[in-house]
């Protein structure tokens, strides 16, 4: 199995929890990350070839997450992806991350894509039955097939953390491609309870996750 | 900043905020850094949910498929020196403001028969001047300019570089007004090949402060509240 199978790096080492040692680290990363880009803005197709390899499995990760469908999720990564190279001089460093501008040109496309096909509530709930069921294994067998799920499996724990309410509305938020008003009815809750989850759920996992380097 | 303004930018941070709501929020967007750099580590973290997502790989094959596409992409190339968003930054808004300046000055001329109407009223304190810019990736150089009589309750509004609409739409107008919960509606456009457009517009409803401007495509005839995509905000 490649290393190459984290999102966020195939090279970098296991991050340690605590906040103040991941500067350096997040630093590097951002200055990586900024030279990458800069060779995909110039055109240059080997690094596109690497950027494709270190952020490929967890976009497509995400995407199936969506979709739930394999042939869809293929396709959905190619568009992806030739968004991201056409569009690469508009990424701007001083707005996010180059991981953050990947991740949120692939779930826009795999939004996209699952609205076309009107089949969201089903494959909602299938994702969301999935999600609750594998979460702890999928935790330990990114581990052990990679060595480095350092990153997934501390942004899971800052998940778990939540209270399950807020978890809930994020989640769905997230992956489910629904409006504010579609949310509340599935969580049966009211508009405006859902609003305030989605807000302290959000904040909450910003302050256990740390400060993003851009 | 306050619970309701952080509720705005985690419901933007999601890509949930909708019609007159978002026009409002990504109006403070435009003109409150301190507010776009919340929402901006807000979607950081937004975007880290996708780890909760089971690892799952691409077939290897795929890698090959997306490599040979792109081949065939033409690809916007941005040259060294402008690789950093801090150095080009203040190119852009610089170029922007000059675009602005010149569409006043052209707007100038094509409105001095609208503009004459409101000065012989001696109007012209009541005026105010917005500059709108584009939110569409696709056509950056958008711009607009709104002048706005409060008294009269009527303005115009000068549109370049905007992309025709198809004929089942039309662009809207909008006045974002603080005593209301959804933008004003100023009524529909429609914008010819050459991109350009002069729009007098009345809102329809009284507006006591008008904040912001913002424009949208929407399906033809408008809508009552704004459901499609930001194409210029400004204030």
């Amino acid at each position: 199995m490649s290393e190459a199978a984290d999102p966020r790096s195939a090279t970098t080492p296991l991050r340690p929890a605590n906040r103040r040692e991941r500067t350096d680290e997040q630093i590097n990363q951002a200055a990586s990350d900024q030279a990458l880009m800069r060779q995909l803005q110039s055109g240059d197709e080997s690094a596109f070839a690497s950027f494709y390899r270190r952020f490929s499995p967890g976009l497509f990760s995400l995407i199936y997450q969506i979709l739930q469908d394999q042939k869809e999720s293929e396709d959905v990564l190619q568009e992806a992806f030739v968004q991201m190279w056409k569009k690469a001089s508009t990424y701007d460093a001083t707005r996010s991350g180059l991981f953050t501008w990947a991740v949120m040109i692939a779930r826009n496309k795999a939004i996209d894509r699952l609205r076309s096909r009107q089949r969201r509530f089903r494959t909602v709930e299938a994702a969301t039955a999935e999600m609750e069921v594998s979460l702890p294994n999928e935790v330990e067998q990114a581990d052990d097939l990679l060595g480095q799920g350092e990153e997934r499996a501390r942004v899971r724990s800052a998940l778990k953390q939540l209270p399950d309410p807020q978890r809930e509305a994020i989640h769905l938020a997230f992956f489910g491609g629904l409006t504010q008003v579609e949310i509340s009815d599935r969580l049966k809750a009211p508009l405006g309870t859902v609003k305030a989850r989605i807000r302290r759920g959000l904040i909450s996992l910003r302050t256990v996750l740390g400060d993003p380097v851009l | 900043m306050n619970e309701e303004l952080e509720e705005l930018a985690a419901l933007c941070a999601f890509d949930l905020l909708e019609g007159g709501e978002r026009i409002a929020f990504e109006t403070r967007l435009a003109n409150e850094p301190d507010l776009r750099a919340r929402l901006d580590s807000l979607r950081e973290a937004a975007a880290l949910t996708a780890y909760a997502a089971p690892l799952r790989q691409p077939p290897a094959a795929l890698e090959k498929r997306i490599l040979n596409a792109i081949r065939v992409e033409p690809v916007r190339i941005r040259s060294s020196s402008s690789s950093s968003g801090s150095s080009w930054l203040p190119w852009a808004l610089a170029a922007s403001l000059a675009l602005a300046c010149v569409v006043l000055v052209a707007d100038r001329v094509q409105t001095k028969k609208q503009m004459a109407a409101l000065e012989q009223r001696n109007a012209f304190a009541q005026l105010r001047i917005a500059t709108l810019a584009s939110k569409l990736q696709t056509a950056p150089n958008a711009i607009g300019t709104v002048v706005w009589d409060a008294e009269k309750q009527e303005g115009v509004l000068k549109v370049a570089n905007i992309p025709a609409n198809e004929a089942d739409r039309d662009y809207q107008l909008w006045i974002v007004d603080p005593d209301y919960k959804q933008p004003v509606d100023a009524g529909t456009f429609h914008v010819a090949n050459d991109g350009t457009e002069s729009i007098p517009f009345k809102p329809k409803a009284r507006v006591g402060s008008a904040d912001a401007f913002a424009v949208s495509l929407e399906r033809k005839g408008g809508v009552p509240k704004a459901e499609g995509p930001m194409v210029l905000v400004g204030k």
